[in-house]
Order: C-alpha cells, then sequence, then structure tokens
C-alpha cells in the first residue's frame, strides 16, 4: 500500500486561462502557391511514420491538391528546412473534396515511403500547395491550433505558418498527428476533431462517464477519491451528482449542491470534487469502471474531446481505452471517438504483484537438489 | 515491462502549471466584511491549522477572526462555526509593518475540528476587534489568477460585503493536520520564478511501492530561453549524467517562457531504480536556459500538499555538488517510456529436486 498523496492522471481541461472564456481553434488558409503550414515538434521514440495528419476545417469553391511531407527543421531558425525525408519521398498528395464531407473532420494521409524516426529526433510536418487552381476562391483551411488550454505559450511542439513570405510561429497548441499504421500503436501530435463538445443527459438518472481500466503495470489495486472534470450543471438550486460505478452499479458517489459552484447551469464549469464515503472502494486492474456525473433533476453536460478515428485517442495519456460511455438507466454504451474531460484523482495505488519467489516454510524438512 | 502509454506524473497540481501567478487578495476594510473558499473534503482528516494568502496592510490592522463553517443552501458559508462550544477558529491581528505581505500565514485554530470525507466546508475570515476603516485594514485570501484552474467553479472563493459573492479561480486558502503536517490541503505557490542555475533540476524520486524500475523519455516542463543559443536537456543521479540531449533555442522558440516537451535521443534509455534520488531539468551557461518553480515559505507544509509530497523539490549543481531547496519545487510533468512493477512478494515455488515435505 502507498499513499500517493493524491496523484491525478490529468488530462487538460480546455478552457483555463484567465480572460479566456472559450477554448477556440485559429485556422489558416492556404490560398497561394508559395503558401505552408508547419508543425515542428520532436520524436518521443523510435517510430516508423506511416501517415500525417491535420484538421481540415472547411474548403472554398474547388480545392487544389495540397501536399504534405515530413522534412527536417532549420536549425538556426527553427522553422521547417524544406527538405523532404526520405530523399524527397515521405510525402503524401491529396485533394479535398468541393463539398462539406471533410469539414472539421482530422484526416490521415499515407505516406508513399514511410519515414524511420529515432528517438528526441526534431521534425516538421509541412502542409503545402501541389497542383491545381489556388486562389481565394479555390483553397482549404485548415486548424493550425488551440487556444485556451492550460498548455498555452507553448514552446514545443508548435504550429508555423508560412504567409505570405516568411514563418511565423504560433504560440498555442497546434493540431497535428502523425502515427504508425492504419491501426497504428502509436499517435503522436494532437490529432483532435473538436475540443468544445459536450453530451447532455436529458432524462434522470442518466449519467455521462470516463470508462477506464487500470493496466496491470499500472498497479494491482487502487483507490479513486475525486474527480476533476469539465461540465455544466444543472441550475442553481439543483444539485450536480459525481459517481464511480462498475458494471454491478454504484461503487461511491456525491452530490454537491449546484449552489456551490461559481455559475450553475453555465458552459465550461471546472469542478474539483471528492467523495464522502468513510471507505473507498478498492478497484482492480484490469476491471472495467465508469467515473463521471449522472443527471439529478435537470440538464447536465460533461465536455469532452473528440476526434475522427478511435485509434487517434492514443494519443492521449492511457491510450483508446479509457473513453465516453453514456448510461440510460440499464446499459453502458460506448462511444470510441470521444475522451470527456475527466481526471480521476487517486487516494491510493498498490503496486503490481510481484512475480515469484521462494518462500521456505518453516516446518519444511528435506533438501533441495538440483 | 510496459510502453507507459502516455503516462505523465505532474509534480505541481495540473491547474497550477503555468508561468504566472497573480494573487488577488480581498479587502477588509470594514467590520462586516468576509472572505472565505467553499470546498469539500479530500479525505477524513482533523484541522488543526487554517492558512490563507495575506495580501496588504494599511495603518494599523485589527483583529481578525478566521474559522471553519459549514455551507448553506445558497452555497455560501453558513455563519455556524464548527465545533459549538469549542468553537474551530482562532483570532489574529496582523502587524502594522509590512512583514506579513506577500506571504501565507497559518493561523493554529483554539480547537481543531475533524472533518469527514467528502464534508463541503468553508473557511472564512471576517473582523473580530479593533479598529476598521478604509485607515486600518489588511487583504487577505482572495483567489490567483493566471493558473490553469482559472476556471475552477468548485471549490470557489467568496466575499461577502452585503451579501456573498463566488468568484473563479484558485481560492487562496489552505488547511492541514498539524504544525508538522501529514496531510495539507488547499493553498498555493506565492509565486512562480525562473531559475538559473549551471544545472537547475527537479531531484525526485519514485516510490518502490509504485514499481521497481522505470525509464523515462522526456518531459514537459516550463522554461524560459533566449534565442540564439543551446542548452542541455538532462538525466542525472549523483554520479553524473545518464541521459541528456542539447537543445537550440531556436528549435523552441528562443526567446520565450513556456512549456516545452523535450525528449532524449539516446537510441536506449537507461533503467532507473525506485527509490533512489534522480534530477532533471536544464544544463547551461550564460543564463540561457531558466527552469520555473514554484515557490512557496519556508512552512514545509506548503510541500506536503504537492501531489508528490517530498519526492519532488528543486536542487541546483554549481559544478560540484547538488543543492535542494525545499521551499521550491519545479513544474515539471515526468514522461515514462517503461515502468516494471516490483520484484516479487512472497510466492511458493517447488524446486522439483525438494525431497521431504511441509508441515505446519
Amino acid at each position: 500500500m502507498t499513499t500517493v498523496n493524491l496523484w491525478t492522471i490529468p488530462y487538460n481541461a480546455a478552457y483555463a486561462t484567465g480572460t479566456t472564456t472559450t477554448l477556440s481553434g485559429t485556422s489558416a488558409y492556404l490560398d497561394g502557391q508559395n503558401e505552408k503550414e508547419g508543425y515542428i515538434f520532436r520524436v518521443p521514440r523510435d517510430t516508423t511514420i506511416t501517415h500525417l495528419g491535420m484538421n481540415f476545417v472547411s474548403y472554398t469553391g474547388t480545392p487544389p491538391t495540397y501536399r504534405i511531407s515530413i522534412q527536417g527543421v532549420d536549425a538556426s531558425t527553427g522553422n521547417p528546412d524544406g527538405t523532404i525525408k526520405g530523399s524527397g519521398n515521405c510525402y503524401a498528395t491529396f485533394t479535398p473534396p468541393a463539398d462539406s464531407s471533410w469539414n472539421n473532420t482530422f484526416q490521415w494521409f499515407q505516406l508513399g515511403t514511410s519515414y524511420s524516426a529515432t528517438r528526441g529526433e526534431l521534425l516538421s510536418i509541412v502542409m503545402d500547395y501541389y497542383s491545381g487552381t489556388i486562389n481565394t476562391s479555390n483553397r482549404s483551411q485548415i486548424l493550425e491550433y488551440y487556444s485556451g488550454q492550460m498548455d498555452d505559450v507553448n514552446l514545443c511542439p508548435y504550429a508555423d505558418n508560412y504567409v505570405p513570405s516568411s514563418w511565423s510561429k504560433r504560440n498555442m497548441t497546434p493540431v497535428f498527428g502523425y502515427k504508425d499504421g492504419s491501426s497504428p500503436t502509436f499517435v503522436g501530435g494532437h490529432p483532435s476533431a473538436t475540443r468544445t463538445n459536450g453530451t447532455s443527459l436529458g432524462t434522470n438518472g442518466y449519467r455521462a462517464a470516463l470508462k477506464f481500466s487500470l493496466p496491470s503495470w499500472f498497479c494491482s489495486t487502487a483507490k479513486i477519491c475525486g474527480l476533476r472534470a469539465v461540465i455544466n450543471s444543472e441550475a442553481a438550486g439543483g444539485s450536480s451528482k459525481f459517481g464511480l460505478w462498475s458494471s454491478s452499479g454504484v461503487l461511491q458517489d456525491v452530490t454537491i449542491d449546484t449552489d456551490c459552484l461559481v455559475s450553475p447551469a453555465t458552459a465550461h464549469q471546472l469542478v474539483q470534487v471528492f467523495f464522502d464515503e468513510a471507505s473507498l472502494s478498492t478497484l482492480s486492474s484490469g476491471t472495467t469502471y465508469y467515473l463521471g456525473i449522472e443527471r439529478v433533476a435537470g440538464t447536465t453536460t460533461l465536455y469532452e474531446h473528440r476526434v475522427t478515428t478511435a485509434s487517434d485517442l492514443l494519443s492521449n495519456p492511457m491510450g483508446d481505452g479509457w473513453i465516453l460511455s453514456t448510461y440510460n438507466g440499464s446499459t453502458w454504451s460506448d462511444t470510441t471517438t470521444t475522451r470527456p474531460y475527466i481526471s480521476p484523482i487517486f487516494e491510493d495505488i498498490t503496486a503490481p504483484t510481484g512475480s515469484g519467489g521462494l518462500f521456505v516454510h518453516p516446518g519444511m524438512v528435506g533438501g533441495m537438489r538440483a | 515491462m510496459s510502453d507507459a502509454t502516455k503516462l505523465g506524473l505532474c509534480s505541481v497540481w495540473p491547474g497550477e502549471v503555468i508561468v504566472s501567478t497573480t494573487c488577488t487578495a480581498d479587502t477588509l476594510d470594514a467590520n462586516t466584511e468576509k472572505t472565505a473558499c467553499v470546498f469539500n473534503m479530500p479525505y477524513a482528516v482533523t484541522i488543526a491549522h487554517c492558512g490563507f494568502w495575506y495580501g496588504t496592510r494599511t495603518g494599523t490592522p485589527p483583529t481578525y477572526r478566521i474559522s471553519i463553517q459549514g455551507v448553506n443552501s445558497s452555497g455560501n458559508p453558513d455563519g455556524t462555526i464548527k465545533g459549538g462550544g469549542s468553537p474551530a477558529s482562532n483570532t489574529f491581528t496582523p502587524p502594522a509593518d509590512s512583514t506579513w505581505n506577500t506571504q501565507w500565514k497559518w493561523i493554529q485554530l483554539n480547537n481543531s475540528y475533524s472533518a469527514s470525507r467528502g464534508e463541503v466546508l468553508s473557511i472564512v475570515i471576517d473582523y473580530s476587534s479593533g479598529t476598521i476603516d478604509a485607515s486600518n485594514f489588511s487583504t487577505m485570501g482572495g483567489v490567483a489568477s493566471g493558473l490553469g484552474d482559472d476556471r475552477l467553479s468548485f471549490p470557489n472563493k467568496q466575499f461577502y460585503s452585503g451579501s456573498w459573492a463566488k468568484a473563479a479561480g484558485t481560492p487562496l486558502f489552505a488547511f492541514k493536520d498539524g504544525a508538522s503536517p501529514t496531510n495539507v490541503w488547499g493553498g498555493l505557490a506565492e509565486s512562480v520564478s525562473a531559475q538559473t542555475y549551471s544545472r537547475a533540476a527537479m531531484k525526485f524520486n519514485i516510490p518502490s511501492t509504485f514499481c521497481s524500475t522505470f525509464k523515462i523519455r522526456g518531459a514537459k516542463l516550463r522554461i524560459g530561453t533566449t534565442a540564439g543559443n543551446t542548452f542541455t536537456f538532462g538525466l542525472w543521479n549523483s554520479g553524473g549524467v545518464i541521459q541528456d540531449v542539447t537543445v537550440d533555442t531556436d528549435q523552441i522558440k528562443g526567446g520565450n517562457t513556456g512549456g516545452a516537451e523535450l525528449f532524449f535521443d539516446e537510441s536506449s534509455l537507461t533503467t532507473l531504480n525506485a527509490g533512489t534520488d534522480y534530477y532533471i531539468g536544464v544544463e547551461q551557461s550564460g543564463g540561457v536556459a531558466s527552469l520555473y518553480t514554484q515557490v512557496y515559505d519556508s512552512d514545509i507544509g506548503q510541500q506536503v500538499r504537492m501531489p508528490w509530497g517530498t519526492n519532488a523539490v528543486f536542487s541546483s549543481y554549481n559544478g560540484s555538488v547538488w543543492s535542494d531547496d525545499v521551499t521550491k519545487v519545479p513544474i515539471v510533468i515526468l514522461l515514462f517510456d517503461d515502468i516494471t512493477a516490483p520484484t516479487g512478494g512472497s510466492g511458493l515455488m517447488v524446486h522439483p529436486g525438494m525431497v521431504g515435505g511441509m508441515r505446519a
């Protein structure tokens, strides 16, 4: 047993800076032959990059064909160096459709030639013009970054915009992605579709929660004493109910008067709440649990981060198994492309049980021989 | 063995990972005014001390009272001090000088209060006695802004001047269970500051009850750099360098301060041991890179509230020795590459060559 002094696996709350009331995305149009959007990052481990991705916001007219590539980084400026990896072959071309089917989705593109990146390597992903008619009537809009998050003023990774003739680095959280396969084992970057949506509960007793299990390498057992969540509560005079459930039912829960919140019935309220049971339940690794909110008497919303492809959640702490699940009074239903803004707060973590050892019984007689 | 699935453990509370802090204390210059925080208890504990941020004094401050109270149906302090005939409160008189200014203050309660897990409570500061007016008052409590928890709706800070008004952000209040506490909750760093040394690092120690061995692939840390220079992001032990990588500041928007996600570039990472001290941070010369830390007062109780407790502190290296400063905690998220379970507990392995038997 160890008391971990209330550790949490943080999931950055989306709305976090002082004067920013909403999480907002900033996008850029690529409507000139010389214009580019770059994302500069470091690789955390050896990875064979097979796909690159970006968030496609909108189109105008008939978009041209673009290219997305892996490049190096100019040591003196920190901008893409213009040299495509793999002897110029680590790129893909794509032509966005002249309709809205791609709007506000995260798009992946398979490279013609994969790139074997090494741990710590500094790389850039660059999107630029390839062919066709490009102007302000025929163009695409892509997402550069999100602002309003805890890690704004991000030094690295960062987005870099080349318009009209020079690079300009951005100070917020860039939105880009890279992965090691169509069914990846590793996803890097921040491949987000949206970060502003929520799941609203319209019926009393319904729930929205983080469905999770604790990996066996993380712990044998654990206790969760509370959570951080981004919600919209019932109106003043109502109740906010937070719970920890298993497939069998409630393990822990606590109800907080919505009058205790700064602004009841207001979007994107960040709360930190603790359960009130005298003894916490011992959770087992490998078992599925649910941590979230339950509607008591009025509309309640749990905010979330959505991706286009379920495996994109591999870019998040604890991977693509931690997802949104909703309860309709009888069954839980999963949404594999959504991760709610829930961070569990641990009171206790017990290490995984050990490998074998020799325990010599004091009553043993006889000997040991090879 | 595991690929620790992007597990990152943060040295400070997630809402406090930001570059600057502005503590705005409430002005109590009338005998009806109060400042308070409303929260629910993270665990069952006997509260012996309450703490708060002290802003400034004007003239000769009066005597104030700090107390633990309940919370009413409006989400405000209910005016009833816990403990009944043995109230969980105490009075204090700020000095008529600046010695308390911009510091955390702890006040021991005349009577402790045994709070239960999840209990919704308030800590309230109000007027007790003496002259209080626009020429004789203190600013206290209040809320911190510029943090990741700026939109924190609960817990929250409240101010009373005729009626209660709630404010989003991190309330500048705290409690603990003793002068040398085992439990501290609430509170905040006094400031966030840049540490510029030959090596500025977080000294950390992973408990052996958490894992046996582990590997660190990098960290996300709050740093400041100057453009056109290089520094080293490193992992050290008492014997020297374990892993390091040279970072060109032009490749992390040099000349700025912010969060940098840095990774080591060794082809194989070093296996580290739980229960051993390590250091992770920046090495530089000429002041080109600084590591940001939260700064606390000398009361170590503030450190006890941190996620890692006393297992993470700021340490600086002067070329020959490391020196720890327990009043500072670097803002670092360790990024694990691998975590290995502790070596086995008991188990019975029956040797095939064993003869004889077992008896009770």
